[in-house]
């Protein structure tokens, strides 16, 4: 390994916001790697970077040219499905695929469990079939013999053993264990608050759903899935088709477009290894992509969450006692159902470690969601503290501005507050007896995702070709956050070339290794090896330039479309006929962070304003602002994307989204659009956000995540904003009509 | 608060079965830190690459505290 540059100060942090206090600026050691670029810094001038630039895929997508995993066809293709368990537990007694088998149009059918074998849910895979058309695979599945012993089961994770007794009111009622440093602050607050919370169950709903698309040539097998991690499953296809021999180097996975994934799709799953054996049997292209129901019930959820907590203030409104107890609402499992929230509020108070416990049903496990355990324990904690600040007669921003630790977020509180006009809704009085009542809150996030290096290091591919076009790829894949644009931008403002001259190829594990798209890694993880190739393959394009032009090499610059010195250059075009007829390639690397930069949690606030109907209980979300950091802003549009995002789907998590189960069949009763509700157009409130961009210092860009972030604050933004207009907590998400009638009554009472 | 920090890596047997799958493994995010109290790394969804569900190869669900030797389908190199 050759030994790193010599260390440089750079600046670091941001200059003041608006409202903000100071400019938080610092400097700092750092030392690159070896041939890496030198660091973008606090000072750094870009003419690309930050600006708004158009998704370089927007129009594909829009226009119906991206072709997703669904959209890929091949002659011969045949048409795969699954069939399910109609029992939550029980065992597979018998299974005969012979008549299935005999039936016309079927090219294959394979059994996905053996006889013996546990069931599990509702919807646990059994067998798959592949036939040419749909309705001769249905006609397939119908010829299957599948038979179970049934055991008695339970599919609510709120009766599950363990779970805590509750009231009528869905408070907790088991006493705490005794905590002498809890109970003497407590005893000394000035107001203290012991109260439950409770989330329900939220499935994934991307709009691409899982499956794919198999295709083999001999032992050589190409994927199209729907996936987070293209090598990821690549590793886990060749390990369920081991007992083929199927070595990974045979295997080439492709995403190159991906229609949302949110946390479930980091695993092939058993429909990514029915749609391989079934098209290996077929000695045909098969695809099996699942439906809308299959979505609902079998690719994972997040969890639904009991929380308890209890808390004092004392005469200055600092937080001087803090408990927490909580269970997560899980699948067959029993895991996944962890819960983090704000503890960045608690300073010296007294506290102990939390209690967690996940509860387990006969159902479709949890996975990750957007934020896992996130949004759920920023409801309830941040609820819970709004209500303890009311209780002291404390605004809620007053209470954070004294009680949050960062100071990122301090200056973010003042920002949006001033950007928000909290202090004049804040103080809005609703009419006496008025049908409609309004009211205003806010709330903190808090997220990591400061990238790693990968092992082996992520790269990244440029070529500069001889018409002056760009290429950068990567084998990761984009699943519509737009690392393809980020890739572009990165490499133009490298470069000095605009970035609709980059093509940005992803999603195809030919390419270089990546990450998978999780914990909101994938941009700060590849952005630093995004710059060094396009850094190396300009390192090699500048020299051709100092050779024709005749100048010292160390002076030439790739800027504003020319690359020379200030008194000679050549235009793009013209100097990258320098290149011959092979383009320019260089390969770039990721190279591990510096160490800590100017933070290490990526920090947030959002403001949320809601009406409610107290006629029938509705509550329609007005306007919502954002504020958020994710290290440098790369793409402003995309990233503002991210944000928007978010609060859209923290109103349906705050408003709509329950998975609702069936005791006595084990079955989901909502498993469709029609019936599990999610946030549409008409739902929307004005939506605002402002990124806070910010120079980490950590690596040779400094991005840092940005994807899961701002979804940590909506629904808790929205429930406080509840709170105020009602003068009462609804203490459970979603927040329903008939939840808001009972809060009403119950104060009213 | 406290000033240690715990990673993902740190509550990562370390025989843990190679075929164990998380998040967190493919992110490359082991090395993240772990904000609240759990005893697991990642987000507590586990499954196996030979089935690519949370059932391992014997029927048995997955989880790191199971995936470990002794367990007939691990297939680490001590197996």
């Amino acid at each position: 390994m050759k030994p790193p540059q010599d260390p440089v100060e750079i600046p670091v942090g941001y200059r003041a916001l608006p409202g903000g206090s100071t400019d938080r600026i610092q400097q700092r050691k750092v030392t690159p790697a070896d041939g890496d670029a030198p660091p973008w810094h606090a000072d750094t001038k870009f003419t690309v970077v930050g600006t708004d630039v158009d998704r370089v895929d927007g129009l594909n997508k829009a226009s119906g040219r991206a072709k997703y995993a669904y959209d890929q066809n091949f002659p011969g293709l045949l048409q795969g499905m699954i069939l399910r368990s109609p029992i939550p537990r029980g065992k597979l007694t018998r299974l005969d695929l012979d008549a299935a088998r005999g039936l016309p149009g079927v090219g294959a059918v394979i059994a996905l469990k053996k006889v013996g074998n546990k069931v599990r849910f509702v919807g646990d895979a059994v067998a798959a079939v592949a036939a040419t058309t749909l309705d001769l695979a249905r006609d397939a599945l119908a010829a299957i013999t599948a038979e179970y012993d049934r055991e008695e089961h339970n599919v609510d994770w709120s009766l599950a053993e363990g779970a805590p007794q509750l009231d009528q009111d869905q408070q907790i009622v088991d006493a705490w264990s005794a905590h002498d440093g809890i109970e003497q602050a407590l005893a000394a607050a000035k107001v203290t608050l012991d109260a439950t919370y409770r989330t329900e169950v939220q499935t994934h709903s991307p709009l691409e759903p899982h499956g794919g698309v198999a295709k083999w040539d001999g032992d050589d097998l190409d994927v199209w899935l729907s996936t987070q991690a293209t090598f990821g499953v690549r590793g886990q296809l060749a390990s369920a088709m081991k007992e083929n021999g199927i070595p990974v180097g045979n295997v080439t996975v492709h995403a190159e477009f991906v229609g949302g994934g949110f946390g479930a799709k980091f695993v092939a799953g058993i429909e990514g290894v029915a749609v391989c054996r079934l098209a290996r049997e077929a000695k045909a292209p098969v695809k099996l992509m699942l439906d809308r129901h299959e979505e609902h019930t079998t690719t994972g959820n997040r969890p639904g969450a009991l929380m308890q907590m209890r808390g004092g203030l004392d005469a200055d409104g600092r937080i001087v006692a803090f408990d927490w107890r909580s269970f997560g609402g899980c699948g067959f499992t029993g895991g996944g159902g962890g819960i983090a929230y704000p503890d960045y509020y608690l300073g010296k108070a007294q506290s102990r470690e939390p209690s967690h416990q996940d509860l387990a049903a006969d159902t479709d496990p949890a996975r990750p969601m957007r934020a896992p355990g996130h949004p759920q324990g920023w409801f309830g904690a941040e609820l819970f503290f709004d209500e303890l600040a009311h209780a002291a007669g404390i605004d809620p921003l007053t209470f954070r501005l004294d009680n949050d630790a960062e100071t990122t977020r301090q200056d973010q509180w003042r920002f949006g507050a001033d950007r928000f006009g909290w202090q004049q809704l804040r103080a809005r009085q609703n009419a006496p007896g008025a049908r409609f009542v309004r009211g205003v809150g806010l709330a903190s996030a808090r997220w990591g995702g400061m990238g790693s290096a990968g092992r082996p290091a992520f790269g990244i591919t440029c070529r500069i070709h001889p018409d002056g076009s760009v290429e950068s790829r990567s084998g990761a894949q984009d699943l519509g956050t737009g690392l393809k644009t980020v890739m572009a931008v990165l490499t133009a403002e490298e470069l000095g070339i605009p970035p609709t001259m980059v093509k940005a190829t992803a999603g195809h594990t030919s390419d270089p290794n990546g990450p998978a798209s999780g914990g909101s890694t994938t941009t700060p993880s590849l952005a630093p090896a995004i710059r060094h190739a396009a850094f190396l393959a300009g390192q090699q394009l500048r020299e051709l330039v100092a050779q024709h032009l005749g100048v010292p090499q160390q002076e030439v610059v790739c800027k504003d479309g020319k690359v020379g010195t200030a008194a000679r250059s050549l235009p793009w075009q013209q100097a990258c006929k320098l290149v011959g007829p092979n383009p320019i390639e260089a390969h770039g690397t990721r190279f591990n962070n510096f160490g800590r930069g100017f933070m290490a949690s990526v920090c947030g606030c959002q403001f949320a304003e809601v009406e409610i109907d107290t006629w029938t209980g509705l509550v329609a979300v007005k306007r919502m602002l954002g504020v958020q950091d994710c290290g440098l802003v790369i793409a402003k549009k995309l990233a503002e994307s991210q944000v928007l995002g978010a609060m859209i789907q923290g109103v349906s998590y705050a408003l709509h989204e329950q998975r609702r189960m069936d005791q006595r069949s084990g079955r989901m009763l909502n498993g469709d659009f029609l019936r599990y509700k999610i946030a549409g157009s008409e739902d929307l409130p004005e939506l605002e956000c402002h990124m806070h961009s910010i120079a980490i210092g950590h690596n040779s860009v400094g991005a840092a995540g940005l994807g899961e972030p701002p979804s940590v604050a909506a629904a808790a933004a929205i429930a406080n904003a509840v709170f105020h207009a009602l003068g009462i907590a609804v203490r459970h998400l979603p927040i329903t009509p008939d939840k808001v009638l009972n809060a009403l009554a119950k104060k009213k009472a | 608060m406290t000033d240690r920090i715990t990673t993902h890596q740190d509550l990562l047997p370390k025989d843990a079965c190679p075929q164990l799958g998380m998040k967190h493994l493919l992110a490359h995010a082991m090395g993240e830190r772990v904000f609240d109290q759990r005893q697991w790394p990642g987000d507590g969804f586990y499954w196996c690459n030979r089935t690519c569900t949370c059932v391992g190869p014997d029927d048995e669900i997955v989880h790191p505290r199971e995936c470990r030797p002794g367990r007939p389908c691990y297939d680490g190199p001590q197996a």
